[in-house]
């Protein structure tokens, strides 16, 4: 057969008709552009949103690695250095405290080791600043602002020198420190690092759980739960040494499937789109398919030529489309991001990155999207007799006759619009919903992830104000500086809903072969380095070097320490000093070990002066952890501890405003603070500074999430748009007919917003139901704080109200547009 | 009683087509009595379409006046029109304009029931069993013939009880055969509902069925015959 060469034709017939057709060209090259658009971008920025949301994680812990153990042998560290999943290993060992300074009689200051792996590599992210070098000599310091502010030396600097005097396993010492470095950044900063041979000095061990905290970070990022265990396993942990593996570690296999779901919703979303364009459009042209069929076309070469139409409007489309994306992603998002604050650390390290994957499954994505989607059309024009083509109007295929329907003639009208072409219907409805549950999905978890709803602690206080001298080491340094007059004023703050003292008394507990015994073994076992048998003696002779905490608090208190027990007791009994609730310490003692087990204490200063309790109730609750001694802390009623002891003092308070987050009443009460003659012996736990805390380590996660919500938001509207604006101009027609026939410009419009309303509503339902389900589970799979899912009602509102107005609006504004374009009888002949 | 159910005075209808204007209506004067048939005829582009939809109030006349049982509709607002054609014409096209998502019987009680009023269903069984339709009313319009399709819209424009009947070339579509059968039951029903017919057609054959011919040509009326009579144009 000879060749025919008609390729030139074929080009020039399409691009014929696309000039021709120069506004259905644009509409199509827009939803090239658009989808291309918003693929690359939401890759992209979705990409950057998950990188972001892992800093976020290393910058709340203050590290980069995926496990930490406490207490590490040398065996163990051998292991993990030989185990090839572990790519590095850092080791810290915490090894004392500041005891006080000259300006700072109770500074809250650690001193902890770094080797290289830790202090080099995995605190790299978390540091937005370093002077200096890390400490080398025994009296060197590594030092923080806040650290040194803590001791009352906020204006040192490197070079400087600090007196001080300090704490470790021998013994109280004092020693005169150069700082020799300084740094800023995330993570915990109330910490001098220290030396290897200071470390070496203190007493301390590694294999301490007290003391050695040991980093991994393993090559393999996705690790099962049952992998972990296993890992764990191969520990051989003792009995004091822990194995965690971080949250986000944790649930990577969770959050790498969530991830794929986003995507795969956000892909759907833009195939659905890219999908009902190219079918709406081909279906239109049926007619001009069929005519080019009578002049001669054959079916093969009308393909080609769709195809090439295609081919030109994609590939344009798409090199658009991914350039504006990468406008948008590459030069957009890094300036909102430094306008946001975030450091040149990380918008250095690339803000958003490229990856020419995205780009590539970008390009491929739509390009398999457009020949999918003109498949159908394209076969559909090609098949069609030019008879029937000739006279094409869309209408029911294969349905011959139906019934007449019931009801009003308005609402069934459009009801029967909505259900005609079902899967046109399905198309949009799907495409909405999917943009719908995806904005429902990232609010909630945007929501549930606010500082706000992450800051939580016990009794919901809003501060907690803690008197820094009762943990001095003698009782003669203690002094009641929260004491009634203290709390008086701070009540008589308007804002000032509650505060409620929680006062304190050393008590020793007197060795008895029961409770005493029981305790005392269980807890050397845990938490100490010595046997019990070595020091049994001597708690034995003298329990007074054995001190502890007799705690007492107020009935409200009580009330709510009550209810969050397991098994609550009686509270005429603990009012009354018959019962009390201890503090389990982490100790491996179950609530029946403990409960019914009498308990005595005798005063620290007075040994003579004795109470027995009977243990009622068990709480892991570590607000009462605040003094801890070896023997149990226990908790009574503050009028049986001040009944008990001579001078109990204040330990903390804890206060509620009358307003969540009420700023102005916490600057009152540090004003407070600050001018008390006291000022630098309170410490205070501030949930809004907690809050400022978490918001800042946010840093622009938040806005990032919202982006992907618009984008989506957007190509769900598009799609509805684009969807209504064919199917008014398809039906031009009809509606004409209608109206030439006495329907009032009221009642059309009527049916238009009822068909509106049935968009909004089934997506609604899908969305609520399809959608809410597909959330849930993409929430739980992400949700590795372990967040409640709660949806946030006002941005629900807000998308409802939204929806049904777009949805309301767009077609009725495509027919005032349209109607415009000519007389009822113009527009039923087709006039345009 | 009044004599004219239709009338127009000096009506005119200019469109600007580039530079040049076209005088679509050029000053009619026309009146049609109560229940005449009325056949108006004329070349294509003669203006006989755009007096019709005149008529029935689907267009806006550049001058003159359109007057329906006495009442002007220049100035109506565009609800008031709609209602206007709901109630007092029944509109047949050339092309049927059925809507196609609806059955023979929808459409036919389509503009009753936008109306809201109660559907009289004897009254509709009766016309649809008199255009032979009975069989086919749960039928979707793209599965009839031409000829039933005009039917059906027959049906439709008579389902109202409208005064008028206007019917827009409704035979162009069809065979002479269907043509003459459709006219003869758009007459016979026109004259059992006691409707005023003005239809229109370049088919003279056809025009001879009606009572009165109106002949058009250029936007104007060049002449006008009563069966039986001279001409009175």
């Amino acid at each position: 057969m000879l060749k025919n060469p008609n390729q030139k034709v074929i080009k020039r017939m399409a691009g014929n008709a696309l000039k021709v057709n120069r506004r259905k060209t644009i509409t199509l090259f827009l939803a090239v552009l658009l989808s291309s658009f918003l693929v690359f971008t939401i890759f992209t920025v979705g990409d950057s949103y998950f990188r972001l949301q892992k800093i976020q994680n290393i910058r709340m812990s203050g590290a980069e690695f995926d496990a930490i153990m406490y207490g590490v042998t040398d065996e163990q560290r051998q292991m993990c250095e030989n185990n090839p999943d572990i790519v590095l290993t850092g080791t810290a060992g915490v090894c004392g405290w500041v005891e006080k300074t000259d300006q700072d009689s109770t500074p809250d200051v650690g001193l902890i080791w770094a080797d290289d792996g830790y202090w080099t590599q995995m605190m790299e992210p978390v540091r937005e600043k370093l002077e200096g070098r890390y400490p080398t000599a025994l009296d060197e310091i590594m030092v923080t602002k806040s650290a040194l502010k803590e001791c009352g030396y906020e204006d040192l600097d490197v070079g400087d020198t600090l007196a001080m005097s300090y704490g470790t396993h021998e013994g109280i010492f004092t020693g005169t420190f150069r700082i020799c470095g300084l740094w800023d950044g995330y993570g915990p900063k109330k910490q001098f690092y220290v030396s290897k041979e200071f470390y070496d000095q203190s007493g301390w061990k590694l294999s301490q759980a007290a003391s050695g905290r040991y980093f991994m970070d393993f090559k393999q990022k996705i690790m099962t739960k049952t992998e972990q265990n296993a890992f764990i396993e191969s520990m051989n942990l003792g009995k004091q040494q822990n194995l965690f593996f971080m949250g986000d570690f944790g649930a990577s296999v969770q959050i790498l499937a969530g991830l794929i779901g986003l995507i795969a919703v956000t892909c759907l979303c833009a195939y659905l789109l890219i999908y009902n364009i190219m079918y709406l459009s081909v279906a239109g042209k049926v007619r001009y398919y069929g005519l080019l069929q009578t002049v001669g076309m054959t079916e093969k070469q009308i393909k080609r030529m769709m195809k090439e139409q295609m081919l030109l409007i994609g590939s344009a489309g798409t090199v658009l489309g991914c350039l504006s994306g990468g406008l948008v992603s590459f030069f957009l998002i890094p300036v909102v991001v430094k306008s946001l604050g975030i450091k040149s650390g990380y918008v250095g390290a690339g803000m958003v990155r490229f990856h020419p994957a995205v780009l590539l499954a970008t390009i491929l994505l739509v390009g398999v999207t457009i020949f999918l989607a003109s498949q159908k059309p394209t076969k559909m024009a090609a098949d069609i007799s030019p008879i029937e083509a000739l006279g094409y109007r869309p209408t029911h295929k294969t349905v011959k006759e139906r019934k007449a329907g019931k009801g009003k003639v308005i609402a069934r009208l459009s009801l029967e619009q909505f259900t005609k072409d079902k899967k046109r219907t399905a198309v949009v409805l799907l495409s909405l919903a999917a943009s719908l549950s995806v904005y429902f999905c990232i609010v909630t978890m945007l929501d549930s992830q606010a500082a706000r709803t992450i800051v939580s602690n016990y009794m919901d206080t809003d501060m907690v104000i803690k008197n820094d001298t009762a943990c001095k080491e003698k009782s003669e340094d203690r002094r009641d500086i929260l004491d009634d007059s203290f709390v008086k004023s701070i009540k008589e703050n308007a804002g000032v809903s509650e505060a409620h003292s929680m006062i304190f008394a050393e008590i020793t507990v007197p060795w008895e072969p029961d409770f005493a015994e029981m305790w005392m073994k269980e807890f050397y076992a845990k938490w100490m380095s010595i046997p019990y048998s070595k020091e049994k003696i001597e708690y034995q002779n003298h329990p007074e070097n054995f001190g502890s905490s007799l705690i007492g608090i107020d009935e409200q208190e009580f009330d709510y320490l009550n209810n969050s027990l397991e098994h609550p007791i009686n509270k005429e009994d603990f009012l009354s000093g018959k019962v009390c609730i201890v503090y389990r310490n982490g100790l491996d003692l179950s609530d029946a070990d403990i409960i019914g087990k009498n308990v005595t204490c005798a005063l620290y200063e007075d040994q003579q002066t004795t109470k027995t309790f009977t243990i009622e109730g068990v709480t892991d609750e570590n607000y009462y952890a605040a003094l801890l001694g070896y023997p149990p802390t226990i908790i009574a009623s503050d009028q049986v501890v001040k009944t008990f002891a001579n001078h109990p003092i204040t330990l903390k308070i804890s206060i509620k405003y009358h307003k969540e987050y009420d700023r102005d009443t916490e600057q009152k009460i540090l004003s407070l603070l600050e001018e008390s003659d006291n000022a630098k012996d309170f410490s205070w736990e501030s949930k809004i500074e907690d809050a400022d805390e978490i918001e800042k380590a946010q840093g622009n996660m938040p806005q990032l999430g919202i982006g992907i919500v618009l984008i989506l938001a957007f190509i769900g509207i598009m799609n509805y748009m684009n969807t209504f604006v064919v199917n008014v101009q398809s039906r031009m027609t009809e509606l004409s007919v209608m109206e030439s026939i006495g329907m009032t410009p009221k009642q059309l419009l009527g049916m238009l917003v009822r068909e509106g309303v049935l968009y909004a509503g089934g997506a609604w339902l899908v969305t609520l139901t399809v959608g809410m389900g597909v959330t849930y589970l993409l929430y739980e799979s992400m949700n590795y704080r372990g967040i409640a899912f709660s949806v946030p009602l006002l941005p629900l509102l807000f998308a409802v109200g939204i929806s049904f107005l777009v949805c309301t609006m767009v077609p009725v504004l495509t027919w005032i547009i349209l109607e415009k374009n000519g007389t009822v009888v113009e527009r039923i002949k087709g006039v345009e | 009683m009044r004599e004219y159910i239709v009338e127009t005075k000096n009506l005119k209808k200019y469109y600007q087509m580039g530079a040049n204007t076209v005088k679509a209506l050029d000053g009619v004067d026309f009146r049609v009595k109560d229940q005449e048939f009325v056949a108006i005829i004329g070349k294509s582009g003669s203006g006989k379409s755009t007096l019709l939809h005149m008529l029935g109030g689907l267009d806006v006349p550049t001058e003159g006046e359109v007057l329906v049982e006495g009442k002007c509709l220049l100035g109506l607002k565009k609800e008031q029109l709609a209602i206007f054609r709901r109630r007092k014409i029944g509109f047949i096209f050339q092309n049927y304009n059925l809507v196609p998502d609806l059955n023979v019987y929808e459409n036919v009680i389509l503009p009753v029931e936008l109306d809201g009023r109660k559907v009289d269903v004897e009254y509709v069984d009766g016309i649809l069993e008199l255009l032979g339709l009975s069989e086919k009313r749960e039928a979707l319009p793209g599965t009839l013939s031409g000829g039933q399709q005009q039917r059906a819209a027959i049906a439709r424009a008579l389902a109202a009880k409208p005064a008028i009947i206007l019917a827009d070339e409704p035979t162009g579509n069809l065979d002479s055969v269907t043509s003459h059968d459709v006219l003869g039951l758009l007459k016979m029903a026109a004259r059992q509902f006691s409707q005023t017919l003005i239809l229109i057609t370049h088919d003279r054959d056809i025009a001879q069925l009606a009572d009165r011919i109106v002949h058009i040509e250029d936007g104007k009326i060049v002449g006008d015959t009563r069966k039986g009579s001279d001409s009175y144009a």
